[in-house]
């Protein structure tokens, strides 16, 4: 029963993993509409790419944090596990 | 005094070696600059610090205006400090910031640094009122936003660094030995490039929120 009981609470940790990770999608949304937007800037005004470029690098590194913290609480959940 | 470095993590082992490096390098280039005469032309590794030196200036001027000559140096050593750490790895030291203490260090470090810099600036009475902004029972809310902004700055440091190495380490222990020709690429993505970005966005961030808290 004991061991019963550490098998299922490691598999639960296992999939809270997998659905702590889905915070992915969040930022892939973010930075696919910044990129899409820094496009469309740079089709109309075609000689500011390289400010355009610095500006969109930046926004997306900052809107990558939420799916890094899903990543870390998928870590904590496999490898800091206390069994 | 070796056992003690030799048993401190990796990751504290290389962060105070690149401080040590840091200490040294621009000691000896401050020392040359201090010795050029204004008609003189710095050449070779000066001239690219001057050079350095002179982008981050103007990069400041446009966040503070009147503070800039008190917050450059700190801000520049910042962004030498990160650029170097986060590409630590090329040069077979492991990522200091891949550790959780050295992570949390640079969140304290700009939680300090914003609060003492407000506060000696603009005096604790004043402080007290901008905390207290558009009504008194807002100051709750204002003081979690203090807290939580540089939390998330050593966090999000942390998260790059260490989902670079994790997925470094699984590539190369699945590849094996064919992992030496994939693992060029992979160094250039996740320690260049996204090392060298975060390095530059902690810079623009505590630059913009030191710069909001003093002016």
């Amino acid at each position: 029963m004991a061991e019963f009981t550490e098998f299922f609470a490691q598999g639960m940790a296992y999939i809270g993993a997998g659905l702590a990770v889905l915070t992915g999608i969040g930022p892939g949304i973010g930075q696919g509409y910044a990129a899409g937007k820094a496009v469309e800037a740079i089709g109309r005004q075609p000689e500011a790419v390289g400010s355009i470029r610095t500006v969109m690098i930046t926004g997306q590194a900052l809107a990558e944090t939420t799916g890094l913290y899903g990543l870390l609480v998928a870590f904590l959940l496999i490898f800091a596990t206390g069994f | 005094m070796g056992d003690w470095f030799l048993s401190l993590p990796a990751g504290l082992r290389a962060s105070l070696i690149i401080t040590v490096t840091m200490m040294i390098v621009l000691s000896i280039f401050g020392a040359k600059v201090a010795r050029l005469k204004p008609t003189d032309t710095p050449s070779g590794m000066t001239l690219v610090l001057v050079k350095l030196v002179e982008m981050v200036n103007d990069n400041q001027r446009d966040f503070f205006k009147q503070h800039w000559r008190t917050f450059t140096p700190l801000l520049f050593t910042i962004l030498l400090f990160l650029s170097l750490a986060n590409t630590a790895s090329l040069v077979g030291l492991t990522a200091p910031l891949s550790n959780f203490s050295v992570a949390i260090g640079f969140s304290l470090f700009a939680f300090l640094s914003i609060q003492f810099s407000a506060l000696v600036i603009k005096r604790p009475l004043q402080r007290a009122k901008d905390l207290m902004e558009p009504h008194w029972a807002f100051t709750p809310i204002n003081l979690i936003g203090e807290m939580s902004t540089p939390f998330a700055m050593g966090l999000r440091l942390f998260g790059n660094l260490i989902s670079g190495s994790v997925i470094a380490l699984f590539i190369y222990s699945i590849l094996g030995w064919a992992g030496v020709l994939i693992g060029p690429f992979l160094h250039a993505v996740f320690d260049v490039f996204f090392g060298v970005v975060q390095a530059y966005v902690y810079y623009m961030l505590l630059s913009i929120f030191l710069s909001g808290a003093v002016e």
